[in-house]
């Protein structure tokens, strides 16, 4: 079950439909933000960051951004759950929703 | 004791209450079919379907699991739901923002449907379909008869 790699200038060259299918299929999942009126998501697919653009979550991607520096994780970085320390931690702590 | 099934409970767990949002709104079609319950974690999930047994309820048709979630994990309720006689042979996808090939592996040893959650529309009608596939099969095709007739 490997997953054949891509650069990140080869995946700005496809189209959008065809991006979405990639980041589907093969990108991991960072985290999600709301910013402005606008949902992102952001993805890490092979050796890049791939943000997700929606006015309608889930619904319609708006536009797609890639990047390979690691900045782009920074707003990110107060949701992402590090299991085993989460599972520290929340002992006594009731769950966030 | 046999317990009979209802054809239409569907439970989810999720803590992204956005997800939890547009399952309920994507299922609002078969509103007459499916009777969606919805959890912030998986391990509400749990006590509800005690509750159902000891009220003596029909079972869920399915059990769809977020795999990321605070707490334990959706493999983790996962796998006390097929530990428990009561619930092992229940129908039930990881639905998951996941596309990890150990975890779609972990899914499949626990007789689970492993589901990636869609990006957009296009993705949303065909992750409803693959869930259909491990629905209970009356509800199943309920769902599908009220599909073709393109309601």
């Amino acid at each position: 079950m490997t997953k054949k790699s891509i650069q990140i200038d080869d995946f700005d060259r496809l189209s959008l439909e065809e991006q979405i299918a990639l980041l589907h299929s093969s990108a991991t999942y960072i985290g999600k933000r709301k910013h402005e009126g606008y949902y992102y998501v952001l993805l890490q697919l092979f050796g890049f960051y791939a943000e997700i653009r929606y006015e309608f979550y889930r619904v319609e991607v708006n536009a797609i951004r890639t990047s390979i520096d690691s900045s782009i994780i920074d707003p990110y970085l107060s949701q992402i759950r590090v299991r085993g320390l989460d599972d520290d931690t929340k002992r006594g702590t009731s769950n966030e929703d | 004791m046999t317990r009979a099934r209802t054809k239409n409970v569907v439970l989810y767990a999720d803590d992204d209450a956005d997800d939890r949002e547009l399952m309920a709104e994507w299922l609002q079609p078969c509103r007459h079919l499916i009777e969606l319950r919805l959890f912030n974690s998986g391990d509400a999930l749990l006590e509800h379907l005690s509750e159902l047994y000891y009220q003596d309820a029909e079972e869920p048709s399915l059990i769809v699991l977020d795999q990321n979630m605070p707490g334990r994990t959706g493999l983790q309720i996962l796998e006390s739901l097929r530990r428990d006689t009561r619930w092992a042979g229940l129908p039930a996808v990881l639905y998951t923002t996941s596309t990890m090939p150990h975890e779609v592996i972990a899914a499949e040893r626990l007789n689970a449907g492993f589901i990636t959650k869609p990006l957009n529309l296009t993705q949303r009608d065909i992750v409803l379909r693959q869930m259909l596939r491990f629905c209970e099969p009356a509800l199943r095709e309920r769902i599908q008869g009220f599909w073709s007739k393109g309601s």
